[in-house]
């Protein structure tokens, strides 16, 4: 096995789908992905619980269809976007019945739950700054995610949520002018 | 930039990452691939919608009993029907979402929330907020279909 490290991730999946999916060589791909994709997800749905459950379908979605990939693109591509439609429709499946729960959910429950010392680690500013982010619209907040936290460019954004660039550079803005209002920085 | 602050201020339980592999190769074997349900969410929600409609409806026809003629041959009296009974009725109906939609239209909630039957409590949202919010839902929905 030892002989996979060197690969890279789109040699790796080849090898997994040419051998006919063996779990061994599956588990390297999760090795180098979970990290990525639970903080993606965690990001966009804020509950540990629910970033779990969309975390592993995320997976084993990728196992299921990993023949649909096609080496033409970049493997880290194709799993964010897994993660990111996974989670709005998890997202908007978790909001369909309750649109008035929901809303309170984000504003009472959610950011409740960022004070608690069992789910986010409690960081002042960190605690601050998640606050800051469940107020923004939903889209706003998850170009942020992507381009704050997991650096992605513009180009990958797009890829991965289907909107065009110049909305995404749009939104980013908007975004960040939002947040230094929340956070009170001039 | 502190890589804790990457994570955006959230924890994990410890051990979580070593755990999760398995997990998933656990459910990829004995095929228990489905996303959950969300029975919990689903059920408080929609109890609390067919209280609101019942009420509604009730109140509706409260009013229109109040307001009929005297000689109205077939007295109703609310007292017949109690909580308890509400509840089982909606035990009982097994709507699909489809279905379930139908029966209670959006304006329903709205003309609810207008008479103040939904809880003081749902109101506490400012004009602003509410069209905000109304703006991210219609967004969500267009991210979906364009995926």
């Amino acid at each position: 096995m030892q002989k996979y490290q060197s690969f890279s991730n789109e040699e790796l999946f080849k090898a997994f789908v040419d051998q006919n999916k063996p779990e061994d060589l599956f588990r390297q791909i999760m090795e180098r992905f979970k990290q990525k994709v639970y903080w993606q997800v965690r990001r966009i749905l804020v509950l540990h619980s629910d970033a779990d459950e969309v975390s592993q379908i995320v997976f084993i979605k990728l196992w299921q269809n990993a023949e649909s990939f096609k080496f033409n693109s970049a493997l880290s591509s194709f799993i964010y976007r897994i993660a990111y439609n996974e989670s709005i429709s998890f997202l908007k499946q978790k909001n369909r019945f309750s649109s008035l729960d929901g809303l309170l959910d984000v504003d009472g429950h959610y950011s409740n739950s960022i004070d608690h010392g069992h789910e986010p680690d409690g960081d002042e500013i960190a605690a601050r700054l998640q606050k800051a982010l469940l107020k923004l619209p939903e889209k706003q907040r998850l170009v942020f995610n992507y381009r704050y936290f997991d650096e992605l460019s513009y180009k990958d954004i797009s890829d991965i949520t289907g909107t065009s660039e110049g909305a995404l550079k749009a939104s980013y803005h908007h975004a960040t002018e939002k947040i230094k209002i929340f956070l009170g920085i001039d | 930039m502190d890589k804790r602050y990457r994570k955006g201020g959230f924890r994990v339980p410890e051990g979580y990452f070593e755990g999760f592999d398995e997990k998933v190769l656990e459910r990829i074997r004995s095929g228990q691939t489905s996303p959950p349900v969300f029975v919990s969410v689903w059920r408080k929600s929609r109890t609390w919608m067919v209280a609101a409609s019942m009420a509604a409806i009730l109140s509706i026809g409260y009013i229109a009993f109040r307001t009929a003629p005297v000689d109205t041959p077939d007295k109703i009296s609310f007292d017949d029907l109690d909580s308890s009974e509400l509840l089982a009725f909606e035990e009982e109906v097994e709507l699909s979402e489809e279905e379930f939609e139908e029966i209670i239209p959006a304006y329903t909630i709205d003309s609810l929330y207008q008479a103040e039957i939904i809880p003081a409590s749902y109101q506490d949202l400012n004009p602003e907020e509410l069209r905000d919010l109304e703006e991210e839902f219609s967004a969500l929905d267009e991210d979906i279909t364009e995926i």
